[in-house]
Parts: C-alpha cells; sequence; structure tokens
C-alpha cells in the first residue's frame, strides 16, 4: 500500500464538446505576470506532462474519453528580510544625495513600492502545478489538491474559460444525485439520533 | 452552489451518524457490508477516530490507536454522546485495499491507494483516477445503504440495538 494522494471531486454542470473544452483551454491559459500593474500573482491552464509549457495539442489533452491538463498558479514573492534591506539602501542614497535627515512616510511608502517591483522584475516565480483529470461524460472531475485557495482560484478559472460550474463532491451531492424528491423530503425531515448511553 | 452548501449544513448531523454507524459496524461481523446490489465492502476503522459533541470541535476527542476496537477512550466518548466526525478507514472493495480518510461532509481528505498494476505514466494516472472512482462510489452505496436503513424505522431500531450492545460490551484485551 502506498501512494497517498489527496484531491477534490467535483461534479461538472454540463458536458462541453471536445472542441469547447480544447478552446477554452487554449483562451484559459497561464499568462505573464503583469508586474506593472503591481500583481504578483498569474494562474492559468498548461500542459498535463509538462506544465512549463502551454502548447496545447488535442492529442495531449485527450486521453481514453479523460481530459489531461495542469491548473498552474504562479507567484513573484520579495521576502520581507530581502525588500527590507533593499528599502534601506535606497532610502540612504536618497538621503545622502539629497542632504536631508528624514524622509516622510508617504515617500518611503512610496520607495517601499518602488523598490518592490523592481525586485519582483528579476525574481523567479514560484511555480505551482496541480493535476487535473475530468471525465467528460461521467461528468467528474479532480483537482488533485485541497488548499481553499487553490480551489476557489480553480473554480473561478474553470467557470470563465470553460463555462463549466463545479460541486466539490460530498454529502449534498450524493443526497442530490442519489435520491428521488420523495426520499429527498424524507431525508430532510429526519432528526438526529443519540448514541450515548446518558453518562 | 449555495443550496448545496444549505443542505450540507442541514445534513451534517447525519454524516456524523453514517461515520459512527460505519464505526461501530466496522467491529462486528468482520465489518463487512453487504449492499442491495449484491456487492460486498469491508469496512475497517484503523489508527485515528475524531469524536465530536453538540459544541462541535471544542469538545472533540481524538483517538490514535492501532487497536481502535480496544479503545476505552472512543468508546467513552460514543457513551457520552460523541459521534466520529473524521475517521481513517480501510476499505476492501474487489479484493484490494484502500486506506480513506474520511470526514462527516463524506469529503474524502485523502486515499492511500492499492499497488498500480499499469506501467506508463499516464495510463497509470488514469488507473488512479479510476480507482479513486471506485472508492467514491463505495462511500456513496454506503451512505444511500445507511438512509434507506436510517428511514426504516424497525431496520433502524435493530442498528440502534447492535450499536447500544457493542458500546455496552466489555472491551477486549490482548
Amino acid at each position: 500500500m502506498g501512494n497517498r494522494v489527496t484531491f477534490v471531486t467535483y461534479r461538472v454542470s454540463e458536458i462541453p464538446s471536445e472542441d469547447e473544452i480544447f478552446e477554452g483551454i487554449v483562451r484559459g491559459k497561464i499568462g505573464k505576470v503583469d508586474l506593472a500593474l503591481g500583481k504578483d500573482k498569474t494562474c492559468g491552464f498548461a500542459s498535463f506532462q509538462n506544465p512549463l509549457s502551454t502548447d496545447f495539442s488535442k492529442e495531449d489533452l485527450f486521453f481514453q474519453g479523460l481530459v489531461f491538463v495542469s491548473f498552474r498558479i504562479d507567484r513573484y514573492v520579495v521576502p520581507t528580510c530581502t525588500l527590507r534591506l533593499y528599502v534601506k539602501e535606497r532610502i540612504e542614497s536618497i538621503l545622502k544625495e539629497s542632504g536631508r535627515q528624514r524622509i516622510r512616510k508617504e515617500e518611503k511608502e512610496e520607495i517601499a513600492d518602488n523598490v518592490r517591483k523592481s525586485l519582483l522584475s528579476k525574481a523567479l516565480p514560484a511555480i505551482n502545478a496541480y493535476k487535473v483529470i475530468w471525465d467528460i461524460e461521467k461528468r467528474v472531475l479532480r483537482l488533485f489538491c485541497t488548499s481553499r485557495a487553490v480551489r476557489d482560484d480553480f473554480e473561478a478559472w474553470t467557470h470563465e474559460f470553460l463555462g463549466i460550474t463545479l460541486s466539490p463532491f460530498n454529502m449534498a451531492t450524493i443526497v442530490k444525485d442519489g435520491l428521488g424528491q420523495n426520499m429527498m423530503q424524507k431525508v430532510l425531515h429526519l432528526l438526529p439520533v443519540n448514541f450515548g448511553l446518558g453518562q | 452552489m449555495s443550496d448545496l452548501l444549505d443542505l450540507l449544513k442541514r445534513l451534517e448531523f447525519l454524516g456524523e451518524e453514517f461515520l459512527t454507524y460505519l464505526y461501530v459496524h466496522s467491529f462486528l461481523d468482520d465489518g463487512g457490508f453487504s449492499l442491495g446490489d449484491g456487492r460486498k465492502i469491508g469496512v475497517v476503522a484503523e489508527k485515528m477516530v475524531a469524536l465530536e459533541g453538540a459544541q462541535g470541535k471544542s469538545d472533540s476527542t481524538v483517538v490514535r490507536s492501532d487497536e481502535l476496537s480496544e479503545s476505552e477512550e472512543a468508546r467513552i466518548a460514543l457513551k457520552m454522546g460523541k459521534k466520529v466526525s473524521v475517521g481513517q478507514f480501510l476499505f476492501a472493495i474487489e479484493g484490494q485495499d484502500y486506506r480513506i480518510v474520511l470526514d462527516k461532509n463524506l469529503c474524502i481528505r485523502s486515499v492511500a491507494l492499492p499497488a498500480l498494476e499499469a506501467f506508463d505514466p499516464l495510463e497509470q494516472e488514469v488507473e488512479v483516477f479510476e480507482k479513486i472512482g471506485l472508492v467514491e462510489d463505495a462511500v456513496q452505496s454506503l451512505f444511500l445503504d445507511f438512509l434507506e436503513k436510517r428511514m426504516d424505522q424497525s431496520r433502524w431500531s435493530k442498528e440502534m440495538d447492535e450499536i447500544t450492545a457493542w458500546l455496552c460490551s466489555p472491551v477486549e484485551e490482548k
């Protein structure tokens, strides 16, 4: 026994055609981070086999009736201690050049922002790629990650680019999919029982 | 989506009851469950169980033991009216063992899969996908089977008697 996996399974709202899926994935591929606009994160689809690639072909995406794709999140980070040292150096240089003794709080914040942007442009992003496998006909999709933040980004992204709504596999989807209306009403009228022995 | 969240919240107590039923039954009759369609699924609670009382997480009991059936602590928590909120179970499906961590919303937090048969990496991914599907199908079938019992007064009364009898039985000591 090995191979422990963590994942979230979704029920997919629609069954899009292969063409629609392919076009949606290409449109929703991961792009570059717009650092000039102060953004430090980007996300989107990438190749399943090589998450650094966004060159998709139908042969890579579709296999045995399943869709294979990665959901990638790139994040640029400047460590706080590194930023602090560079800001300090920049402020000292400005004070020396201008002959001033102090610097205003607003100006300090602006310097920190500029230094951060400058460092971000030289930084390499931290890349995280999560496997996604989707059985189109069965309307079952699995994202191999359980982080709430990643799930939120993924759900929003698939909705925007693939036009699908994802509902996590849980008791609510089991009851909704597995019971008829009559049974559902009966279930909703059940009251909790106590297994305890009153101790 | 908010409808499903409301439904999930409303049914939360049934998830706890189901896990408690699964937990206790896993120590009875070798933990075998026969489903309506003839399938048999073996279930054994093992290594970890979390139990919550009416106050939720603030009065939870977490028990870790290699022999949960002999855990006095878990049994006392159940006798006090606590219910299982998260449990680790071994599921035997079609002759293969899967270790899963299941919570009261019936979300599978993780699965340890049996050895894969496929050799090609992409085919291994397909096999993992299908094996997870088998586990989810087992959870779904067991839960729907539980709901049928739960809504049938005479069958549920028998279940409750069995659970109470197990709770009152002495803990076996090795």
